[in-house]
């Protein structure tokens, strides 16, 4: 089971460029856990979720803590120059999230996808 | 003054008041955790206290904040959960096989951490800085490679970008300034490819040691440069360094860089840089006290404190 830490709320930069580039938004994963290593609930006063997919590897789950790359062809000491464009390339959209688990993700803070394939359908390509 | 916790001990979705590992003030389980869970226009200065025994293992990227000199970010590690200045297993560390530490912030202060990146197969870095993280400052840390194939720790456009009291191994790079304008200070680079390396933009290198490097000093470094020591015949001043010349170690096979009692390298063959228009510090690496004439590297060499029991003979 792949375990996800979601951003709850988006961070704002008053920098345009830096907004998109560098701030973590809504639904974005944070980072992924293997089955088991989240074991509490988020606090209350904090501003991830959780998301447990049972069926998805940690390893599959990592594609979606990637970030939105640029390659604009530069080449420096034989290295792709590249830029980061949005800091993560996936977001969960919970509103293509059942209402069981939007519920629980409102009450509990976390929840449990049943199935990888309803977990595809949420995790999207911004 | 923000200050939140990151315990590698507790588990994800903590507020990061404590440094507890469980409950609702838990720790943050990660540096990356708490990166993301504080990110913000910061309206006073925040710190991030590292903790835990178990290793960090996701690459940290500091980027979407809004600092100021007034308003900076401190990543450190406690006394209790820092190196003793020797690479230490039991304490916080961070290993990635990535681009472990990446800043793109100004006025971060990162003080006490032990970075290593697990894999030479890319050239990822144990710690970057970009363009736009100025101002920041790096001390008392711990850079740990796999192979002198590929890695490194680079400035790669910051201004002012100070280091001081760090030690760097088993990289390509040990320190590098590609651009940007950087301050090497007290540093220790052992066993990279190039130990100190001046690829473009302005170093300045003071009080440094490379050993065991195929190339300690690369480049052409600032005219305030001072005070290095290099087992080969490359240096950062051509006047005023030291060449040719090894250093003893407490125990190098094992990575303690420590100076050893014998060493006639590099005790008292520093610059005192306590009153350094650019970065004035007294401490080394352990925090201990540097005296008068310093010591060249990380370590400033303290002999053990030998305890006298009197004995009194009544007759």
């Amino acid at each position: 089971m792949a375990e996800f830490l979601i951003k709850k709320i988006s961070a704002i930069n008053p920098d345009p460029i830096k907004n998109e580039s560098g701030c973590y938004k809504r639904g974005d994963v944070v980072q992924v856990y293997k089955d088991g290593e989240c074991k509490e609930p988020p606090s209350p006063n904090s501003n991830m979720l959780i998301v447990k997919v049972p069926g998805m590897t940690k390893e599959e789950a990592l594609k979606y803590t990637e970030s939105e790359i640029r390659d604009d062809g530069l080449i420096e000491e034989g290295q792709p120059i590249l830029t980061t464009v949005r800091r993560r390339k996936y977001k969960f959209d919970f509103s293509l999230l059942t209402l069981k688990v939007n519920s629980d993700l409102a009450i509990k803070r976390e929840a449990t996808i049943t199935t990888v394939e309803q977990a595809m359908v949420a995790l999207k390509m911004k | 003054m923000i200050t939140c916790y990151v315990n590698t001990a507790s588990t994800p979705g903590g507020d990061g008041t404590t440094n507890a590992t469980t409950g609702d003030n838990r720790a943050y389980a990660s540096l990356n955790e708490a990166e993301a869970a504080r990110q913000q226009v910061l309206s006073e200065p925040i710190e991030i206290i590292c903790e835990g025994a178990t290793v960090d293992t996701t690459a940290v990227t500091i980027d979407g904040w809004t600092t100021s000199a007034a308003n900076y970010i401190k990543i450190y590690t406690t006394t209790a959960a820092r190196h003793d200045g020797k690479w230490d297993e039991g304490k916080y560390r961070l290993e990635v096989n990535d681009n472990l530490l990446r800043l793109y912030e100004a006025y971060i202060k990162i003080d006490g951490l032990q970075t290593r990146v697990t894999s030479s197969a890319a050239d990822y870095s144990a710690l970057e800085l970009s363009i736009g993280a100025d101002y920041n400052e790096i001390s008392n840390c711990i850079f740990r490679g796999n192979g002198t194939t590929n890695g490194k720790v680079t400035n790669n456009g910051g201004i002012d970008a100070k280091f001081w009291n760090c030690i760097s191994y088993n990289f390509n790079s040990g320190f590098r300034n590609h651009s940007g304008n950087s301050y090497f200070y007290n540093c220790t680079a052992y066993g990279n490819n190039i130990g100190f390396y001046r690829l473009g933009g302005t170093m300045v290198a003071k009080n440094n040691i490379t050993q065991s490097c195929t190339t300690g000093f690369s480049g052409t470094f600032s005219s305030d440069s001072t005070n290095n020591l290099s087992d080969d015949a490359t240096y950062a001043s051509s006047t005023a360094d030291i060449v040719n010349t090894h250093v003893l170690f407490a125990d190098e096979d094992n990575d303690d860089f420590h100076l050893a009692s014998n060493d006639a390298g590099a005790r008292n063959y520093g610059i005192d840089l306590s009153a350094d228009d650019n970065l004035p510090f007294s401490t080394d690496i352990d925090g201990q006290a540097r005296t008068s004439p310093w010591d060249i590297g990380a370590d400033e060499y303290v002999a053990a404190e030998v305890e006298f029991i009197p004995r009194i003979i009544i007759t």
